[in-house]
């Protein structure tokens, strides 16, 4: 049984946390693993780990790192010790406890997690407090951290769209992915593409990048789409460590003035008594929401307020009639 | 009608009282009795389509049938003796038909979508005719309703450059509803569900109703619908 507690306290990359809030305990990197960039892959930097380790024993000289399995058990000297067992591997990580009960320990990702060869599964991470050069310790003096990586990207999303989507305020974007749950996308959208209508290509210059799940509606103002003009939109699959994947082929929208249902209906003779000043179909409409805002077109509450009453009367009924 | 009348009342005759004869028999549940029926809940699924909206609404949603999922709650205190049981009743639902919109001017469909969204709440009298049931061993029950609706109602893409419109329509709601009370299928569990949770009975049904809008500064809800469920009363 761990004698004292780790923790992790920053995951940085040029001294700037890679994440918000901080990931601080084993679930934590369960729900979302190290990803590529943190590992230092795809041109990203390299990040750093720091954990602190609480509840050591002070009469310890050093803290001193193995990594292994979850069943490797490197916290036994004799396991570590066995010449013919290779579970356990020291890293280049001496601490010294310097009669401290609490102590920061900063690492690369890279030394625990071989970045470039590794794909996706977890490592143990074993911490022993020693009091001599032999590495004895005893089953209370260590502490142990299961930290989950993750460094495959996710493929590129299939079923998007092949013709262009028009639409007068927005359009609805769908896709599959095999990517497990939970993950999002990276929608990329180029308003200087599309030109032709025809040609969609995400330039070097993006109009705008959103994230979301499908389906996903993509609000044309946003993205600074103007009326009759097109725009080349591409998605990419962001899985749960954050790994983000290959972009889709492009495809073109086009934004287009639209009549709703609510516009055919007040052009036809049947609204001609909403047509009037302050009518449904005048520019003049104040509107009203289900939660009203005017007393003038307030709902009639008293309605609502039956439902209620029944239903209190409905359970105070069944009460009384167990209870006899 | 009269003569299809008789036919279904004679059926019900000859399949009823074999069917009845545990019903009233409290035995083996000696320290119970009949509950008191003072409330009833319904829950039901249909489909209404308003029939004041004109081209517009067949044209943009026409194959949509909703559909209409509702709920209601009757509290019924009163008994006429040898009719049925009288009272307030409050009904809350949802519907929603999509389609497309158009190129303005044009026929054309993009790949917008556009809708239409309502949410009911009626207020209603309620007159539960269960005289059949109660007196002649015959599982039927009619329900004559009447009251006022508030439709909530939003669409979009809005009138105009709105991307939501919305508002509500008063009307005045007619039901008219049959049932068929489940008890005979198995009397000792009806039996059973009175003892423990005060359940009288429970009943499936077919409802037809209409909602006349009131006021034509409002968005013509009116329509025809019909809806079918679950009941039970307690």
């Amino acid at each position: 049984m761990a004698q004292f507690a780790v923790t992790a306290t920053s995951l940085a990359a040029n001294s700037i946390e890679t994440r918000s809030p901080t990931p601080s305990t084993e679930a934590d990197f369960t729900a979302a693993p190290i990803n590529r960039a943190e590992c230092g892959l795809d041109g990203n930097a390299e990040a750093t780990l720091t954990f602190r380790l609480t509840g050591v024993d002070t009469t310890r000289t050093n803290i001193v790192l193995y990594t292994g399995s979850s069943s490797a058990n490197c916290n036994d000297a004799s396991v570590r010790t066995d010449t013919t067992n290779t579970a356990c591997t020291q890293l280049d990580t001496v601490t010294p406890v310097n009669s401290m009960s609490q102590i920061d320990l900063t690492l690369n990702i890279g030394e625990p997690i071989d970045c470039a060869s590794e794909t996706e599964s977890s490592i143990q991470l074993y911490f022993l407090a020693v009091d001599n050069d032999a590495d004895e310790v005893s089953t209370s003096q260590y502490g142990t951290f299961s930290l989950a990586y993750d460094l495959i990207a996710p493929a590129a999303p299939a079923d998007l769209p092949t013709s262009t989507l028009s639409g007068g305020s927005s359009v609805s974007v769908t896709w599959s992915t095999v990517e497990p749950e939970p993950n999002s996308a990276a929608v990329y959208v180029d308003a200087s593409s599309c030109a032709d209508g025809v040609t969609a290509e995400i330039g070097s210059t993006v109009t705008g990048i959103s994230t979301g799940g499908s389906p996903y509606t993509l609000d044309f103002a946003s993205f600074g789409i103007s009326e009759n003009a097109y725009a080349a939109v591409a998605v990419s699959i962001l899985d749960a460590a954050g790994n983000q994947g290959a972009l889709s082929s492009a495809f073109c929208v086009q934004r287009v003035p639209t009549d709703g249902f609510l516009d055919e209906f007040c052009a036809s003779p049947e609204a001609a008594n909403l047509q009037g000043e302050g009518g449904i179909c005048s520019e003049t409409y104040a509107g009203c929401s289900v939660v009203p805002a005017s007393p003038r077109k307030s709902a009639p509450w008293w309605l609502a307020s039956l439902l209620p009453f029944g239903l209190v009367s409905l359970i105070r009924s069944i009460r009384r009639r167990r209870a006899r | 009608m009269t003569r299809t009348l008789t036919l279904l009342l004679a059926v019900s005759c000859l399949i009823a009282p074999s069917a009845f004869a545990d019903e009233r028999d409290w035995s083996d549940f000696p320290h119970s009795h009949e509950t008191a029926e003072n409330f009833a809940v319904e829950f039901r699924v249909g489909s209404q389509q308003p029939e004041s909206l004109g081209a517009a609404f067949s044209s943009f949603f026409g194959s949509d049938i909703g559909p209409l999922i509702e709920a209601e709650i009757d509290v019924l205190p009163f008994r006429i003796p040898y009719v049925g049981l009288i009272g307030l009743g409050a009904q809350f639902g949802w519907s929603q038909w999509d389609g497309l919109t158009l190129e303005s001017g044009g026929t054309v469909q993009t790949d917008e979508r556009t809708d239409l969204e309502i949410l009911p709440l009626s207020g209603l009298a309620v007159l539960r005719v269960d005289v059949l049931a109660r007196e002649l061993d015959i599982p039927l029950i009619f329900t004559g309703k009447i009251g006022i609706d508030c439709i909530f109602w939003n669409s979009s893409p809005g009138f105009g450059s709105s991307t939501t419109t919305e508002g509500y329509s008063l009307g005045l709601h007619m039901a008219g509803q049959v049932a068929l009370q489940l008890d005979f299928l198995s009397p000792r569990d009806a039996l059973r569900l009175d003892a423990i949770w005060g359940i009288n009975h429970s009943f499936v049904f077919g409802e037809i109703f209409y909602s006349m809008g009131l006021d034509d500064s409002q968005l013509p809800l009116d329509g025809l619908g019909f809806t079918a469920g679950l009941g039970l009363t307690l």
